[in-house]
């Protein structure tokens, strides 16, 4: 694949890839006359409730205007019955648009017809679904295989590619079972690997993971983004759950009432909501695990190793302590206001001797979450990169602090929706 | 028109005492009391109307129906603008009661007449109502329904003529192919065969096996029977297959496309709520009467079921399951073919089952149509009230639905065939609902399948030397009777085949010591004519013939019966000397027991048959012996298996004495006594029935008849040469006395066919069980039902009530009563064989084999109860 070089794990090499998937202005009428008054009054910003009211129509979609780039997990987020679903079968056409285009790789799926559209959905699209979808009369390998058989590949390659795919969710030891007698978590995974078999550009993951369990749903999370590190598919991911999309998106898109509310990376969306109706979502998530330490740690500023100890105390006026590193610029000591105190009033002004090596070490790359318990020492952290230089500072109030302004933010929202 | 109404009231006054609806109306309508409540009730109704009128548009308005509510409430207003004119226009007025009235001259007598308002008569008529009350109105108000129906269907035969013939033609090629030239030119055993390979395939092999049987039976009523069964299964098989070319791929455009459906639905429910008499006419106008009628009356009625069942299989199809094979980019065609389709067949098979189970209960009409097959024979029997064709033709009815019906069941239901037709019926117009049963049964399936992938390996006890030998003993005992099959049963005459002729003598080999040669030539000196019988120039020895256990003047039925009895037994030893308890449940310990004396009961059956006292030379052969010694050793060894057998009940019995077991045991004796008080032969052959004095008597009436015939032909004679003479007076006379013999003639031939066909009529010799020509079985059925009310004490726990007592007790008692049931079924089953047609088995042999039949069921329940014990690999496989 052209752009397995650009794919890299990391999440600015995704953003660097091209547009693979467009919606432009896409609108979606339910009823009889999708193109008559409903449709007119969804596109002079009539909102949904009153556009049913009006015309009895249910508007699925209005305005959405979207692009998920190559190799990246693109998440669409919103309540039930906010379009999701609508959206995403947009893209492989279960469902015909009212109005506007669905580009992917630069044709307009919405004008393809008959074989033409059979072949693109043969060869770009894998779909995984909400309830599975499962074919319950066939084996599990022929319900993986089933893409491949319409693909009119012979049985025995079939039937490797559908054991590549069985063994890459780990069933390859159910594939003679029946999807009846697996457990939800093993037909969803059944559902991924029917997905993965036709080795398509793209998948299209409708609520993949809702109907888990949440332990076998994180499972699911973790194994579907190792898979992913191996594979670098684009995946467009629906899910209501926020916490999930903070967790496997590149760029998550939340929705309401069939409009598109914002777009933006996982931090974006967690600390400048667009609207209230964001900010309420994201009231309930747990921040800490989507807020990365790079985004809060301190210029690092270490202590020259030859200062006495009493101008060193001067540096550590306002944050819980600071570095001494070796020559390498890795850190070895920390300094605490309260140790440099203390060794002071015995009446020394020896650095060295007041200085402890028993702090925490993190990677800029981590989530405040994983640091609670470091922070509840009240000493500061040292944010290493992989070679162990010190990059910076994260003081423990630092991570507290955080927590508190995205809740003031909420509640700055709630007084603007409520008052 | 006041001339009908004057004559309809003429008659109303004379029959004044009529129903009494008719005289309550009378009353009311009386002449004076009459044009006031009719006053009323116009004055009401019109007001209604008027109210009605306008409540419409007000409710119309309140509903909120802005854009129509001018409009009708103008409508509203104009048909009050009528209704005012209407009342207030100059009147006609109706005089009431009798008055006299005169019209251009004449005085006329007039009820009720109508006047103008100076008192004019304008109409003598009896008052509006009671005018309109009379019958004969309607005939002025004839609507010519049927005439534009015929017109119609005159025309559509003139013009559409072709159309219709190719509409007809599938049908009747079809019919033609399937039911004529093949399922009735086709041998029988095929067709049992094809039957019991469809079966097996489609339910499994019991089924299968059933089925042939049933239908074998069927063949078994005679080769008649066997024709319409095979033309009732075409029928239905034709009739089912057009409804699925035709059913399911319109309920899958149903099922697929929205606006089929809106136009499907209401013509389905049209075919479901016309009575099917009614359509049977047009079918029978344009494709006469027949097959193809029949069939597209049977569709008719059969086909919405389906139709509808497989729409709903199609759209329960989850749709995230459609989309996935969609989004996948199957086409519409593989959609259909790899998804919908086949996780709609439940419901499809549940349509097609209830397809099958209507076109059954169409076979009556059916066969009004003229559709032949079994349905045919009953109309003939209840048209001709022939019992024998009714009760032969309905039991073949009967098993050929049951097959059908067996064969497309779905597994989810158990009900037998009379309540499933029943609910199909009932349920024909909501479907929907049988397919609940259908899928909650598929689901429990699934979800075993789900719990239980395979179940644990189980070992059976293995058998005990003793045991093993025993096995042996009975395995032994049954392989030297088969083999005592090919030895002679019969020397001489059959005993059974006896019955079919006079004189056995025939069934002996003539051997000639000098040469055969043409009887005409040996006795040319004689006076015999030429007759083309071979003589024997020297002597004519007979040589003994005998017969083997299967030949039909041998051991007939009772060998054959007997030779399955032991192939079982011998498979059940074979198989628990080889894995012990993997056996289907009845051939182990019990089962070996009940074929051991089932078979031994046959054999004794078939020594104790009596042979007709006619049949002089009959001996038996050496065979039968063999047979019984063999069937003790069997049943000695089966009993030895069977108290050294470790066999457990499931469940454990219940601890009470089983009284209602031994009661159905008295029953059966009664049924047996009554067995041999009732015949066990019915002897409807000329020799028997007509004896010697009657015999005398037809001869002489024979005679009497020739002498007349004689004399007419003289006398004709004679009349001829007086006319020839010109004598035309005698010969007139002459011919008057010819005349008169030959009614003489006509008379005594017809006493004579009278006399003899009242004498077969009446004349049936009858047998009971106890005497000799009703061979007597009836007794020793009897004896031996005494001898179960012993042996089923310990069997019901009289003697304690010990699981393993009671076990082999039961067997016992069951053995008892198969060799009780068998016996006549033996008996049967050879008359019909080898015996002719107007020598049959009675209704005696038939109860005597119920009785068996009950004793061996009173025993049944408490025999599948029990199992082989098994054991679980940590205990020693000695612990018992
Ligand atoms: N086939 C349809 N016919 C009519 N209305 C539909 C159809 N499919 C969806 N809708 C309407 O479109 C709107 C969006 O539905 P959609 O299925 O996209 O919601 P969703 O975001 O996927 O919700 P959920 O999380 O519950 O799956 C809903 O109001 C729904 O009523
Ligand atoms: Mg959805």
């Amino acid at each position: 694949m052209s752009d397995d070089a650009a794919n890299g794990q990391s999440k600015g090499a995704a953003a660097d890839g091209d547009e693979i998937i467009r919606l432009n202005d896409v609108y979606k009428i339910f009823g009889p006359q999708p193109r008559g008054r409903a449709f007119e009054l969804a596109r002079s910003g009539v909102p949904k409730n009153d556009v049913q009211r009006l015309s009895g129509h249910v508007v699925g979609l209005t305005d959405v205007n979207f692009s998920v780039k190559r190799g990246e997990i693109f998440v669409v987020m919103g309540l039930s019955g906010s379009g999701k679903s609508t959206a995403i079968r947009m893209v492989n056409k279960l469902y015909d648009v009212t109005h506007g285009e669905v580009l992917v790789d630069g044709t307009d799926v919405q004008k393809l017809e008959g074989t033409d559209l059979q072949a693109f959905r043969r060869q770009k699209m894998g779909m995984v679904f909400q309830h599975f979808a499962l074919f319950p009369h066939r084996s599990v390998i022929d319900n993986v295989g089933y893409g491949l058989k319409v693909q009119r590949v012979d049985r025995s390659d079939r039937n490797d590619a559908s054991m590549r795919a069985l063994s890459l969710v780990g069933l390859a030891a159910f594939a003679d079972h029946r999807p009846a007698q697996l457990s939800g978590g093993m037909q969803q995974r059944v559902g991924l690997a029917r997905a993965l078999a036709s080795d398509p550009d793209i998948l299209l993951m409708d609520e993949a993971f809702s109907a888990l369990d949440p332990l076998i749903r994180r499972q699911m999370q973790d194994e579907m983004m190792e898979i992913q590190d191996e594979v670098h598919k684009t995946i467009l991911f629906i899910t209501h759950d926020l916490n999930e999309a903070l967790r496997i998106g590149d760029r998550v898109c939340i929705m309401k009432d069939g409009a598109v509310v914002q777009i933006g990376t996982p931090e974006e969306i967690l600390t400048e909501p667009a609207t209230g109706y964001v900010a309420e979502f994201v009231q309930d998530v747990d921040q800490g695990r989507v807020i990365k330490v790079h985004e809060v740690m301190t210029e690092p500023r270490p202590i020259p190793a030859d200062m006495s100890l009493s101008d060193a105390l001067t540096l550590c006026q306002d944050i819980a302590g600071r570095f001494c590193c070796d020559t390498d610029g890795r850190p070895i000591s920390l300094l605490t206001a309260a140790d440099g105190l203390r060794a002071r009033s015995m009446g020394s002004n020896d650095l060295a001797k007041a200085l402890r090596s028993d702090f925490d070490r993190c990677s800029p790359d981590a989530t405040l979450n994983e640091l609670y318990a470091s922070a509840g020492r009240g000493l500061s952290i040292a944010v290493v990169d992989d070679s162990g230089k010190l990059i910076g500072n994260l003081d423990p109030r630092l991570i507290m602090e955080e927590m508190g302004r995205v809740e003031g933010l909420i509640e700055g929202f709630e007084r603007e929706v409520f008052m | 028109m006041s001339a009908i109404a004057l004559l309809g009231q003429a008659n109303g006054a004379e029959e004044d005492t009529g129903h009494f609806i008719d005289q309550f109306v009378d009353a009311v309508t009386a002449p004076e009391a009459g044009d006031r409540v009719v006053d009323w009730a116009t004055t009401g109704i019109e007001w209604a109307v008027v109210i009605a009128l306008f409540a419409i548009p007000v409710l119309m308005v309140i509903g909120g129906m802005r854009t129509r509510r001018w409009g009708i409430a103008g409508g509203g207003l104009l048909a009050l603008l009528a209704v005012l004119w209407y009342r207030t226009r100059p009147k006609e007025l109706i005089a009431s009661g009798q008055r006299k009235f005169s019209q251009e001259g004449e005085p006329i007598d007039c009820v009720n007449a109508i006047v103008d308002e100076s008192g004019e008569l304008l109409e003598c008529s009896s008052g509006l109502v009671s005018q309109v009350r009379q019958n004969t109105v309607l005939d002025q108000w004839t609507i010519p329904v049927g005439d534009w129906g015929e017109q119609t269907v005159r025309w559509v035969e003139n013009n559409l003529d072709e159309t219709l013939q190719v509409i007809e033609w599938p049908f009747a090629r079809l019919l033609d192919l399937i039911v004529d030239q093949w399922l009735v030119q086709m041998s029988w055993i095929t067709v049992c065969l094809l039957v019991f390979a469809i079966g097996w395939l489609v339910r499994g092999f019991v089924v299968g096996a059933m089925s042939a049987t049933a239908l074998v039976a069927c063949g078994l009523l005679g080769a008649e029977y066997w024709v319409e069964t095979a033309r009732t299964l075409g029928f239905i098989a034709v009739a089912v297959l057009l409804c699925v070319i035709v059913g399911i791929p319109i309920g899958v455009l149903c099922g697929r496309v929205d606006g089929a459906w809106t136009v499907v639905r209401p013509v389905l429910d049209a075919m479901q709520v016309v009575h099917s008499f009614v359509y049977m006419l047009p079918f029978i106008y344009f494709f006469g009467i027949g097959f193809v009628s029949a069939t597209m009356v049977t569709m008719t009625f059969a086909l919405p079921p389906l139709i509808r069942l497989t729409n709903l299989g199609i759209r329960q199809v989850p749709e995230d399951v459609v989309e996935a094979a969609r989004a996948y980019g199957a086409p519409e065609r593989r959609v259909l073919f790899d998804v919908q389709l086949p996780l709609a067949r439940p419901a499809i098979m549940t349509g097609l089952n209830q397809t099958l189970l209507l076109s059954i209960s169409m076979l009556g009409i059916a066969a009004i149509m003229g559709a032949g097959g079994l349905g045919r024979l009953l109309y003939q029997g209840i048209q001709n009230q022939d019992i024998a064709l009714g009760v032969s033709g309905g039991l073949a009815f009967f098993l050929v639905a049951v097959v059908l019906d067996r064969i497309s069941q779905t597994d989810a239901d158990r009900s037998n065939l009379i309540s499933r037709i029943v609910t199909a019926w009932s349920n024909r117009r909501t479907p929907e609902r049988l397919l609940e049963a259908a899928q909650s049964a598929a689901n429990e399936k699934a979800s075993k399948l789900a719990e239980e992938p395979d179940p644990p390996a189980e070992e059976f006890a293995s058998a005990s030397r003793r045991e093993r030998i025993s096995v042996v003993v009975a395995g032994l005992g049954a392989l030297v009777m088969l083999l005592a099959l090919l030895l002679p049963w019969s020397v001489d005459a059959g005993r059974v085949s006896a019955w079919a002729r006079f004189d056995d003598a025939d069934l002996r080999t003539e051997q000639c010591t000098g040469e055969w040669v043409d009887a005409a030539q040996l006795d040319s000196q004689g006076a015999g004519g030429g007759s083309s019988e071979l003589a024997c120039t020297g002597e004519t020895r007979y040589l003994s013939n005998s017969f083997n256990g299967v030949s039909p003047s041998g051991g007939s039925w009772y060998g054959i019966f007997m030779a399955g009895l032991a192939v079982s037994l011998l498979w059940s030893a074979a198989m628990m000397l080889i894995r012990p308890g993997q056996t289907p449940p009845w051939f182990g310990p019990h089962g070996a027991m009940l074929f051991a004396s089932g078979s031994l009961g046959l054999s004794l059956a078939f020594l104790l048959t009596n042979p007709p006292s006619i049949a002089a030379v009959h001996t038996t052969g050496i065979g039968v012996w063999i047979a019984i010694a063999a069937g003790l050793v069997a049943v000695t060894g089966a009993v030895a298996w069977l108290w050294c057998a470790p066999m457990t009940a499931r469940r454990p019995l219940s601890a009470r004495i089983g009284w209602g077991r031994l009661a159905g045991c008295t029953f059966a004796v009664l049924l047996l006594v009554i067995g041999i008080y009732s015949g066990w032969s019915y002897d409807t052959r000329e020799g028997s029935v007509i004896g010697p004095e009657l015999q005398t008597e037809l001869d002489a009436l024979e005679v009497e008849a020739r002498a007349w015939a004689r004399e007419s032909q003289e006398l004709a004679a004679q009349a001829e040469a007086e006319e020839a003479a010109g004598n035309l007076a005698r010969a007139e006379e002459l011919r008057n006395a010819e005349i008169e013999a030959k009614s003489n003639e006509s008379a005594a031939s017809n006493e004579f066919t009278t006399k003899r066909s009242e004498a077969q009529r009446k004349g049936d010799v009858i047998f009971n069980g106890y005497q000799s020509d009703g061979s007597r079985l009836g007794i020793w059925t009897l004896l031996a039902g005494l001898a179960t009310l012993g042996l089923v004490l310990p069997a019901i726990g009289m003697f304690g009530i010990d699981e393993g007592r009671r076990y082999r007790w039961s067997t016992v008692v069951g053995g008892v009563g198969l060799a009780i049931a068998l016996a006549p079924a033996g008996w049967i089953a050879s008359i019909s064989r080898v015996a002719e047609v107007n020598f049959v088995s009675g209704v005696g042999a038939v109860v005597a084999m119920a009785a068996g039949a009950t004793i061996f069921a009173s025993s049944r329940a408490t025999l599948a109860e029990f199992e082989r014990n098994k054991v679980y690999g940590d205990i020693p496989a000695n612990a018992d």
